[in-house]
């Protein structure tokens, strides 16, 4: 039978290296998107999620329980990621006042699957995609950590709230600005 | 019927179907009423789809090569601090910049030998020999306790009547 993440977790305060390394396999493509979702700059979202691995490793021991392992562990990663991009804003404002990354990989709707539909319709498309993400990375910290922990990791908005370490209220009113904004970003009355 | 206030906040967590009965159905009854927030829930609907149906991909990883950094990390932690903050790319700069110079002074003390008190006499001697001419034009040197006074000796030349300053 396949051990749950939690129980996983109270190993990990015991020093079980396996099954540490078993955490790591289930969340690392999850911990690394998510980073890369709030950073967009590959080393930092590497290194940022490996520290959160390294964080979980340390304080296993504090996981009560109380919540989900997820929640949990989403909790270190997204606040290790914000205080990272609040600690280096001035510099990225400096160094790179457009994202490096997208100029170096292409922009979004490169990274986008090949199109299967018309292929002017899903230029159209493209393009809003685009506006839409730049829109998504111009919001605030919290805003847009918001938005992401509910469109990519489907998190509910309590389960958003121990994340962020807020209100549900909090969030419900991050998540309506950032939708009012992106709204406005792509015309919407 | 008064028209309820308009449910901003709660919006999200309708069209998410998070709310309880008595919530989703005070929003359901304002949105069947209130067109502006109708059109909101629309747009906020269509563009969460669009999100969720576009997410971005982060550049590719090797997983075993992240697993295997990680894992160098987490050995790096359990080490003593001391040995940690030498691994540091400033720390072990500075280190080795300094084990150089100890190296240079040792093969500089090796060929020329130990520096005693005798050769420090000699230097000073050198030192002022190479002033005697000043020496000879001042009458305050007299009054000198010399060994007191070396810094006076040293500065003779700005006490040169020729020179400014």
């Amino acid at each position: 039978m396949e051990l749950s993440d939690e129980s996983l977790c109270e190993r990990v305060a015991g020093r079980d290296e396996a099954a540490f390394n078993l955490l790591v396999e289930r969340y690392q493509q999850r911990a690394y998107r998510l980073a890369w979702s709030i950073l967009r700059d590959a080393e930092e979202a590497r290194d940022l999620s490996q520290e959160a691995f390294i964080r979980l490793y340390q304080a296993a021991g504090s996981f009560g329980g109380r919540a989900r392992f997820s929640t949990w562990f989403y909790r270190i990663l997204v606040n290790l990621c914000l205080d990272h991009r609040r600690k280096h804003r001035w510099w990225r404002r400096v160094v790179a006042p457009v994202h490096s990354e997208d100029e170096a990989e292409g922009s979004v709707v490169e990274r986008l699957p090949a199109p299967a539909q018309d292929p002017l319709e899903e230029l159209g498309r493209g393009r809003v995609m685009s506006r839409l993400w730049a829109a998504v990375d111009g919001l605030s910290h919290q805003q847009r950590a918001a938005l992401l922990l509910q469109v990519q990791e489907g998190l509910p908005t309590a389960e958003i709230a121990l994340v962020l370490k807020c209100s549900e209220a909090t969030v419900r009113v991050h998540l309506h600005r950032a939708l009012t904004a992106l709204r406005k970003t792509l015309g919407g009355a | 019927m008064a028209m309820t206030p308009h449910p901003d906040a709660l919006l999200i967590a309708y069209l998410r179907g998070e709310l309880a009965e008595n919530d989703r159905r005070s929003v359901a009854d304002h949105l069947a009423a209130c067109s502006e927030c109708a059109r909101a829930a629309e747009n906020f609907q269509r563009i969460l789809n669009d999100l969720g149906s576009s997410l971005p991909q982060p550049p590719q990883v090797h997983w075993g090569a992240y697993r295997a950094e990680l894992g160098e990390k987490l050995e790096a932690r359990r080490r003593p601090w001391r040995w940690q903050w030498l691994r540091r790319p400033v720390p072990l700069a500075l280190s080795a910049a300094a084990a150089g110079v100890l190296l240079i002074l040792g093969v500089q003390s090796w060929i020329s030998g130990p520096l005693g008190n005798g050769d420090l006499a000699s230097l000073e001697e050198t030192v002022v020999a190479s002033r005697l001419d000043l020496l000879r034009q001042y009458a305050v040197i007299e009054r000198l306790d010399l060994w007191e006074d070396l810094d006076v000796v040293r500065r003779l030349d700005e006490l040169y009547p020729g020179r400014k300053g």
